[in-house]
């Protein structure tokens, strides 16, 4: 069993509140597409769930499988099961994916996984997600390419087998042929571990190939509708502009520069 | 005391143990090669190398606790590719003062340093590119503990008629204490046209976001440092080509990190 439950929950970034009232049920086995426009909050409920220490909650609770979530440090919450594929991965220089993976599995056991059988699943995993051998030698993220990156998200996710995965815009980046090999792969945990899943994409494209069995839409910090896979199929065809009218209802437009890495020149600051 | 290494092909170790001072002379001439040179004990060590015709890997690894000086003379004469690399963990203080000159046409340099500083370090790294067709890159990595003093001043120096010369370096520093007790300079001096040059230098604390990254996949905040620092060290290790060595290293930096106690 694994039921996240985020209850009221109010999230502010730098003094500026971004969610504003956010309840959401996931169980496992359950399939949840979040929709929304860009700059509307999705990046942030996740985050806010995984911890993410720019991301406040001044209001409501998260709890899953009845422990407390928001008074768990980043580590205990991907220990008890929660697992966030992220939207810009870090980028990590001198730790070799494989030595990184070794780490996160030795991290959740109590005896260290040994190493014959480490590789063996590293590398039928690589060879699911058609990766390139190479890049368990590679730095963590280094120079990945946009699609290399999304599929080292979901390598990590399948050797940590989370109870419930967040994953955000895993399928931008991804090519045809990738976005079915990952999708057949969530399938297939979901069906063998009960793994439930919230995923945020804009595209129907994706969400076809995982069937989703709730849809949600986030506009301006809240939870402005809920359906099924009609909900996705709607928004796919009209876009948001129908239930902006039914609702009266305004997005948010105003949308912040991503920033990958900091510039070689960026004394005193992150140092990557 | 003086000593002279006269290169042979393959792989070769020496091993400095002294309490005098030491003048080492190294020459490689027509031939890969590559040396392992193990600083066990030490006060002041004069390194003098000369190499023409070949390939030469180079890893100076300082392992002693002693207050040492070290200084480096480099000549590279033509068409030698040479990488020097100098690593240490070391709980001493040091004054590391290396100067390179690619003096004849056709010869590149790369030279690379990693340290774990928990005292006081200060180094002084010239590179100086004197003729046409010479290549340098340099790399500075360090971390600054609470309690350590680092400074670095990197130059690239470029002569005049240095034709299709390049100069890079990039010097990075991560620091767990006071940002103020950690200082880098990067210098590019330069009097020729022809060339291509950069420096980049930057000293911070580890990246939140990185601390995240890791965080969320189950590390805590301790192990998540310390595996971001060992990746800053490691890299230095791939300078030589012997497996078991670098297994060796590998493992000292990975124990000095986790019994130093960063945060
Ligand atoms: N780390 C941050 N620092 C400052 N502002 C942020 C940060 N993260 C998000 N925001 C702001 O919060 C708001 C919501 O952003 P969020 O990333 O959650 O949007 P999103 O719905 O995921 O959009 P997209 O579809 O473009 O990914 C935006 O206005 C954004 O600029
Ligand atoms: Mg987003």
């Amino acid at each position: 069993m694994g039921t996240l439950d985020i209850r009221n929950l109010y999230v502010e970034i730098e003094g500026r509140e971004i969610l504003k009232g956010i309840d959401l049920t996931i169980k496992d086995k359950e399939i949840h597409a979040l929709m929304g426009p860009n700059g509307n909050g999705k990046s942030t409920l996740l985050a806010a769930i995984m911890g993410h220490p720019k991301y406040v909650v001044t209001n409501g609770t998260i709890t899953f499988d009845g422990q407390d979530v928001l008074s768990m440090s980043v580590d205990e919450r991907s220990k008890a099961g929660l697992f966030l594929a992220m939207q810009y991965p870090a980028e990590i220089t001198g730790v070799t994916n494989s030595d990184f993976l070794r780490a996160c599995l030795n991290a959740r056991s109590e005896e260290p996984i040994p190493l014959f059988q480490f590789i063996k699943e590293m590398e039928s995993n690589i060879k699911k997600l058609n990766m390139k051998k190479d890049l368990a030698h590679r730095f963590l993220n280094e120079g990945f390419s946009g699609g290399e990156r999304k599929r080292n998200e979901i390598l990590q996710m399948r050797m940590l087998k989370p109870s419930i995965a967040m994953l955000d815009e895993i399928d931008s980046g991804l090519d045809v042929d990738a976005i079915k090999v990952v999708s057949a792969g969530l399938d297939e945990m979901v069906k063998e571990s009960n793994m439930g899943l919230l995923v945020v994409s804009h595209y129907k494209r994706f969400y076809q190939l995982i069937k989703p069995t709730h849809a949600h839409v986030i506009v301006d910090g809240k939870i402005v509708a809920q359906g099924d896979y009609e909900l996705v199929n709607k928004i796919d065809g009209e876009g948001y502009d129908w239930l902006y009218k039914e609702l009266k209802i305004k997005p948010k437009t105003e949308t912040r520069p991503i920033v990958y890495s900091l510039g070689s020149c960026a004394v005193n600051k992150g140092v990557k | 005391m003086e000593e002279t290494l006269v290169l042979k092909p393959g792989f070769n170790t020496y091993t400095i143990d002294t309490k005098e001072d030491l003048k080492l002379s190294i020459v490689g001439h027509a031939m890969d090669s590559s040396l392992y040179v193990l600083i066990k004990s030490a006060k002041k060590i004069n390194l003098h190398t000369l190499f023409s015709d070949g390939n030469y890997h180079i890893l100076y690894w300082n392992d002693c606790d002693f207050n040492v000086v070290i200084n480096e003379a480099n000549e590279l004469k033509e068409n030698s590719v040479v990488k020097v690399a100098f690593g240490q963990l070391s709980m001493g203080n040091v004054i590391y003062d290396s100067k390179s000159v690619l003096e004849c046409p056709n010869s590149t340099l790369h030279l690379k340093t990693a340290t774990l500083n928990n005292n006081d370090k200060s180094y002084r790294i010239e590179c100086i590119n004197s003729n046409v067709n010479t290549h340098v890159e340099m790399e500075n990595h360090c971390i600054n503990t609470e309690k350590g003093v680092f400074a670095l001043e990197a130059i690239g120096n470029i002569i005049k008629g240095s034709k299709g010369a390049t100069n890079f370096q990039t010097s990075r520093c991560l620091t767990f204490g006071d940002i103020k007790k950690a200082n880098i300079s990067p210098l590019l001096l330069i009097d020729e046209n022809d060339l291509q040059a950069s420096h980049a230098a930057s000293v911070g604390q580890i990246d939140e976001n990185q601390m995240y990254y890791l965080q969320s996949r189950g590390l805590t905040y301790k192990e998540a440092t310390n595996l971001i620092t060992i990746g800053y060290l490691t890299p230095i290790v791939d300078f030589i080509d012997d497996e078991q060595l670098k297994e060796l290293l590998k493992t000292k930096i990975e124990d000095k990190v986790n019994a130093l106690c960063l945060i």
